[in-house]
């Protein structure tokens, strides 16, 4: 039988197949392939596009994580676009954190892994790793809780206070009109993680004869350089730290959290991330907050279609 | 503080009030006893102000040995039930049974209160004594398990400070399984061979004989009943629970409890009628005679040897003494450990755990004594030699008085070094130069005991101790001067401000200097311990000299303080762990295999085995006495709680130990991660039991229906009587009572009796008070800490009776009326508002600080006022020993009431045992027997004192068992002060969306703060969202909301819909609806 049926496979030309005998056929021949990358596809599947299947089918319902969930349909969204007012702040912060530190944080990865790229080695890896520190070093953005500490002892306050220039104490982080600049300076500190490292390796990827080339072509300075060479031949590291600093961006909540407390006075740093833990931690709301995920899942995949978008125009 | 001559004048009215202090202290003791059940708050701060206004015992020996000298010899002992002051008195007297089976009569000395006795001495005898107590405890009749404390007085007066803690030790054996728990199966080629009782387990016949001849330590034939400790299901040892040696008087001088003095106590008593009183400070005992005696010398060892010269020298043999097994032990928590340090510890197994040591950091006190019998074979000379460990004071030497039948044979004996080592040491008892002492015994059973003292380095640490005071104090007079935060360019003319200040510094930097000097010279070397001192001798001497950068230098100066005071507390702790004791005829030596090391090839194959068997051995059942593994889950209670392992130990040995053998329910019980909880019950894996849940999380869950309510327990009411009613509060909503409490956490008052006093203020009563303390304490450039936000607000709303939630009145549909809460917050009423303006106005109006580090602040003396968690009563423990004693803490300042008295309440949180709900499951009898046990007084009772007992005085565990509360080891003016407290509690009821009210209460007090809004407005402004969140969760949960009521004109509600019934559980019901689920209108 199985003669048979060999036979009659290897009888039909591979242009004449239907889709799904090519398919068939295909898996046959990459079958190790298949093999190989089955641990992490079964692990990937099961853990990540599962939950995030799930997280959709459940933001249709009303889910509390103890009781088995109601059916809804589109209540959650019309209760999270229309009738929640503490989410539209939480939109409008992500989206100034995305917009602010998104970009800034990779233009200053760029530009400093740029300038960093044409020292002496071991310098080289020294400021590297001044700059890259503060990302892995887990919790050390709480030093910042000490600078601008609400007690008189805090540095900055008892520095002011010294000078005469405040009278009482400023309860930085638990005011509202300075949580904003200080949480984004932070942020800023914080994101010269991985982004940063994959733009010095890819620097150092760029092949040196296409600079001379550039040259005899009449490139005039190192701007157009940059421009003409330098990006276009790292365009998969710009992407990559495009991807890492628009996800780092839009899910940026514990570093507020640690600073400024669950929530910040008045809502004021109130992120997507943080609606989505008072909902789903605090409140078992998991229906709700898997609706919230959905919305931010779509916002981080719109986001980086469009930065893909705007990578292609990088030396045209 | 500035006047120069108000200082003059304090410095006259202190040494007026020092030398006529006897009749100015007496007066004011009687003043305080009768106030005493009135004003508890001002009681304690008398307290602290008796014990620094007597001085200390060095000056009183000064200004005695002036009058007196020492008494030549004793008088006869004063028999407590003749002596005693009957009037008043709260003593009973009593007969006990003594170890010979004599009958005594013996007064029952209280835990409360204070005891008179009258004594003469009798013409020409009046001098200096000493005092020593016969007594007797029994904790299987009287009282609990912690050391007796006394404060000591002779006419009223308190002599000196250190008279204020008198401590009295019990005695404690331990269980073990003896020769009549084992059956002779069979005799072997040796002659012996042994099987327990239930028949399974052998204990090999080899290692018991060997085994035998250890402990007891005399070969031959003989048998002697072989001590062992009881097994778990895997053959690992497990102790048994200890208890106080009945039917023992002992005997105790009256010394000091801190060590620094290591000679008894000497008293002053002139000739004639003395009234000498013992206070209570913690608890009960009977006293059968009080002997005042000459104070005694102890012989040199040149003439202790010079005595026994010439004596019969007949010893032989060698005497070894398992240390692990003590005849007898001063406290509770002194029990043997394993120790896997060493190869060669004995007894010491690869994989199973063997009870091989006693000691380590459980033996650390001043006063804790170890004590052994000891056979000993022939009249002679012997040596004593130990198997230790000192390897946690490095570069010093921890010390242990020698007793022999009770008595320290020669002076050097009273102070005997144990040498830093990293590891085990095999020494002689020997002198400082390493020749070892020769003890001479007579045949037959001795008593060996080994007591914690400070030995050489008692003087040291009381000089220290002296000094460290000092500082402190200067740096409180700076302080006030300065302020927390001095300018470093200002100039304070401290010169001509704080002369004694400056003074004083210099003086204190010399006698640092001395003293680190003389330690080095005691310890041989100097090292970080002498650098700890002349650090602070540095600081001292340079600001003293150049006062300019006293300023600049306050901080260091301060942390210097906290530095040494922290040095002082861990080298007055004394550890040592001890493997066994031999004793060998002296100028022998001991035979080779007994020694401190192991061999280096030992040592690996013990290490390789361990490691080994590591693959082998079942960690999650250790210690499990019942074999659950053959049981059905059915039958076992599964327990979970997130507690470090510690306590877990202690929790297991209570179920293994009480719950298990009186209730025949197994438990499982499990230590967990925090937020391990959730993930379980929605998987279905969940507990049955869960220990410790938050009282915030306990309804979450509950209105979830995870969590089974406790309604249907017929006992449940008298169970929830050992509870005042706040602490069930958190758990109960709409009639359901959902868990029983476990701990609870509420602000009390800590105050700085030091400068309180200095400054002549008192702890604030009421609010009235403490705003009358306010500016006192600003003037001075202190400040005081009031936790602003939730907490804060409800410390003045509780005490209006101002409830949380309005209540409405509902009329039914079949005309009665029903009450409801939880619809919508009450924070917009005028009390309410008024309460959050008070608060809001202490951080703007009064200038109090928001955001500040307590302990820090209170450490330093900045924040001698504050009011706190209760819980930070370990931190300040633990973080600020240089304060011990020096601090306290009461009642919340209170709000008087129309009748007269005052309301305290405060506001608690609560932590809870809650029986999770699982699917299909009716039956909850086992999981409530659990519950109620552990809530019970007795489990928490034994938990709090056993934690307390291994981990120290900082580990107290605040339980919310009011029975149990006076069971733990509080001090009597701690406990009263915190029953005082615990009785007048009050809590927020956790209701549906509660968490939105803390989250807005912030919102509001920050905007006041920052932005300076309008407290009223600003509160205001959140009603509405607050109660749409409310409103919202209450639908989630389908719970009767405003929405379905009418608002009628005289304020109650009226259901919108016809015919509806509002049932005790919240919800709204039509009438058929209710009559079925609640059976035909019964309510």
């Amino acid at each position: 039988m199985t003669d048979v049926k060999k036979k009659q496979k290897i009888e039909i030309p591979v242009s004449e197949m239907t889709k799904g005998q090519l398919l068939r056929r295909n898996m046959r021949v990459n079958k190790v392939g298949y093999l190989m990358i089955a641990p992490f596809m079964i692990l990937f599947t099961v853990f990540t596009v599962f939950p995030v299947l799930l997280s959709f089918v459940l933001s249709f319902t009303e889910f509390n994580m103890i009781e088995a969930p109601k059916w809804l349909f589109l209540d959650n969204y019309t209760r999270l676009l229309l009738d929640d007012d503490v989410f539209i702040i939480a939109i409008k912060n992500t989206l100034i954190f995305a917009a602010i530190t998104g970009p800034a944080s990779y233009l200053i990865s760029l530009f400093i892994a740029w300038f960093i790229n044409d020292m002496h080695p071991k310098l080289r890896a020294i400021v590297t790793f001044i700059f890259y520190s503060p990302s892995i070093s887990g919790q050390l953005y709480l030093i910042f809780t000490i600078f601008f500490s609400g007690d008189q002892y805090g540095v900055v306050n008892s520095l002011l206070l010294e000078m005469s220039l405040i009278t009482e104490p400023i309860n930085f982080f638990f005011d509202s009109s300075y949580i904003m600049p200080l949480v984004i300076v932070v942020a800023l500190w914080t994101s010269l993680g991985t982004t940063f490292l994959s733009f010095i390796a890819g620097l150092q990827g760029v092949d040196r004869s296409l600079y001379e080339a550039g040259a005899v072509d009449g490139l005039k300075n190192r701007w157009q350089e940059l421009w003409y060479i330098t990006l276009p031949a790292m365009r998969e590291q710009l992407m990559f730290g495009a991807v890492m600093s628009i996800t780092q961006s839009f899910g940026f909540g514990a570093v507020i959290t640690a600073l400024c407390g669950f929530p910040s006075t008045e809502y004021t740093a109130w992120t997507i991330m943080h609606h989505l833990e008072d909902f789903g931690g605090q409140r078992f709301e998991t229906g709700y907050a898997s609706a919230i995920a959905t919305i931010l899942f779509i916002m981080m995949v719109g986001s980086n279609i469009l930065i893909k978008k705007m990578l292609r125009k990088v030396g045209q | 503080m500035r006047n120069p001559i108000l200082v003059k004048l304090l410095c006259f009215a202190m040494s007026v009030l020092i030398i006529a202090g006897s009749c100015f202290t007496v007066m004011a003791a009687d003043e305080t006893e009768s106030e005493n059940a009135a004003a508890s708050n001002k009681a304690s701060l008398d307290e602290i102000k008796e014990v620094l206004d007597a001085g200390s015992y060095k000056e009183y020996l000064e200004r005695v040995a002036e009058l007196a000298s020492p008494a030549e010899e004793g008088l006869e002992p004063i028999i407590a039930t003749d002596a005693y002051v009957k009037e008043g008195s709260e003593a009973t007297e009593a007969t006990v049974t003594d170890s010979e089976g004599n009958e005594v009569k013996v007064l029952l000395l209280p835990g409360s209160g204070t005891v008179k006795f009258i004594i003469t001495i009798p013409e020409g005898k009046g001098g200096l004594y000493t005092v020593a107590a016969d007594y007797y405890t029994d904790g299987s009749e009287i009282g609990g398990d912690s050391t007796i404390e006394r404060s000591f007085r002779i006419d009223g007066v308190l002599p000196f400070s250190e008279a204020r803690s008198i401590e009295l030790s019990r005695a404690w054996k331990d269980t073990y399984l003896t020769a009549e728990d084992y059956e002779v199966l069979s005799t072997g080629a040796d002659g012996k061979q042994f099987v327990d009782k239930d028949g399974e387990k052998y204990l090999d016949a080899d290692g018991i004989i060997k085994y035998t001849d250890r402990i007891m330590g005399i070969s031959g034939d003989k048998f002697i009943p072989y001590p062992a400790f009881k097994w778990d299901t895997n053959g690992n040892d497990i102790r048994l629970p200890k208890e106080q040696i009945k039917n023992n008087f002992l005997t105790k001088y009256f010394m000091d409890s801190t060590g620094y003095v290591s000679e008894p106590f000497l008293f002053y008593f002139s000739e004639g009628e003395h009234e000498i009183s013992l206070e209570a400070v913690r608890e009960e005992f009977y006293l059968r005679s009080l002997t005042l005696g000459a104070p005694e010398t102890l012989d040199t060892y040149e003439q202790y040897k010079k005595a026994n010269e010439g004596k019969t020298n007949n010893a032989s043999g060698m005497v070894y003494i398992e240390a692990e097994y003590p005849s007898a032990t001063s406290d509770r928590s002194i029990y043997p450990s394993n120790d896997r340090s060493s190869a060669i510890t004995s007894p010491q197994d690869p994989s199973q755990t063997r009870l091989n040591v006693i000691g380590g950091g459980k033996w650390t006190e001043i006063g804790q004594w170890i004590s052994y019998d000891v056979e000993i074979p022939e009249d002679g000379y012997y040596n004593i030699s130990m198997r230790f460990m000192q390897s946690t004071m490095e570069g010093l030497f921890t010390s242990r008085k020698l007793l022999i039948d009770g008595e320290c044979p020669f002076d050097e004996a009273a102070a005997l070094r144990f040498n830093y080592n990293r590891g085990w040491q095999l020494d002689y008892l020997s002198d400082n130069e390493g020749n070892p002492y020769e003890f001479y015994f007579t045949k037959g059973t001795h008593t060996i005991s080994f007591e914690v003292v400070l030995g050489d380095m008692g003087s040291i640490l009381s000089q220290v101790s002296d000094v460290n005071t000092h500082i402190n104090d200067m740096y409180l007079e700076i302080l006030m001067l300065t302020g927390s935060d001095p300018d470093a360019y200002i100039d304070y003319q401290f010169i001509e401000n704080l002369p004694e200040v400056v003074r004083g510094l210099r003086a204190e930097s010399e006698n640092l200097y001395n003293i680190a000097d003389e330690l080095t010279q005691i310890v041989g070397e100097s090292g970080s311990n002498t650098a700890t001192l002349q650090k602070t001798a540095y600081l001292c001497k340079k600001i003293g000299y150049d006062t300019d950068l006293i300023a600049r230098n306050l901080d260091r100066l301060k942390s210097d303080v906290g530095t040494i005071g922290t040095w002082l507390q861990s080298v007055s702790k004394q550890p040592l762990t001890i493997d066994y004791i031999i004793l060998t005829p002296a100028e022998t030596e001991i035979p080779k295999d007994y020694k401190g090391q192991a061999g280096m090839f030992e040592a690996l194959g013990f290490e390789f085995k361990s490691f080994i068997m590591s693959f082998f051995t079942d960690y999650t059942s250790v210690g499990v006495t019942v074999d659950i593994g053959e049981m059905s889950e059915d039958e076992i209670v599964e327990v979970w709680y997130q507690v470090d392992r510690d306590r877990a130990s202690v929790i297991r040995q209570l179920i293994d130990n009480d719950f298990t053998p009186n209730t025949g329910i197994a438990v499982n019980f499990k230590l967990v991660a925090g937020g391990s909880l959730l993930p379980s019950i929605l998987a279905g894996v969940g507990p049955d039991v869960m220990i410790g849940l938050a009282s915030s999380d306990v309804i979450n869950y509950a209105i979830r229906s995870a969590i089974h309510p406790l309604n249907e327990f017929e006992d449940l009411e008298e169970n929830l009587e050992q509870f005042y009613p706040a602490a069930t509060i958190p758990l109960t909503m709409y009639d359901k009572v959902y868990g029983l409490p476990m701990t609870m956490n509420f602000p009390m008052l800590f105050y700085r009796a030091d400068i309180l006093l200095e400054l002549g203020l008192e702890i604030p009563e009421t609010w009235d008070d403490f705003y009358d303390l306010i500016p006192a304490i600003l003037a001075n450039k202190l400040d005081i800490g009031y936790p602003v936000g939730e907490q804060g607000l409800y410390l003045f709303q509780f005490q209006t009776g101002e409830e949380l939630y309005k209540n409405y009145t509902i009329n039914n549909a079949d005309g009665t009326q029903s009450t409801l809460s939880g619809m919508e917050i009450n924070l917009d009423s005028n009390t309410a508002l008024s309460c959050f303006k008070k608060m809001c106005d202490l951080i703007t109006l009064y200038d109090l600080p928001l955001t500040y580090s307590f302990p820090n602040r209170f450490r330093t003396g900045e924040m001698p006022v504050g009011i706190q968690d209760i819980a930070l009563y370990n931190e300040l423990t633990l973080f600020a020993p240089e304060i011990a004693g020096l601090w306290g803490m009461v009642a919340v300042p209170g709000t008087p009431r129309e009748d007269g008295t005052i309301d305290y309440a405060s506001p608690v949180t609560a932590t809870a045992t809650v029986i999770i709900e699982s699917k299909g499951k009716d039956d909850y009898q086992k999981e409530w027997e659990f519950v109620k046990w552990w809530s019970g007084k007795e489990a928490q009772a034994d938990f709090g004192s056993e934690v307390v007992s291994i981990m120290g005085d900082g580990a107290k565990y605040f339980t919310a068992n009011k029975e149990a509360l006076g069971s733990l080891p509080w001090t009597k003016s701690e406990y009263d002060n915190i029953n005082y407290q615990f009785k007048a509690l009050s809590a927020k009821p956790e209701m549906p969306g509660g968490y939105i009210i803390t989250r807005y209460v912030t919102f509001a007090y920050q905007a006041v703060y920052n932005e300076k809004k309008d407290a009223v407005q600003e509160m205001n402004s959140y009603i509405d969202e607050i109660n749409a969140e409310l409103n919202r969760k209450r639908k989630e949960f389908e719970l009767a909301t405003m929405d379905d009521f009418i608002v009628n004109d005289d304020g109650t509600l009226t259901p919108k819909e016809e015919g509806m019934i509002l049932a005790s559980d919240g919800r709204l019901y039509t009438v058929e609806e209710y009559n079925k689920l609640f059976g035909g209108g019964l309510q």
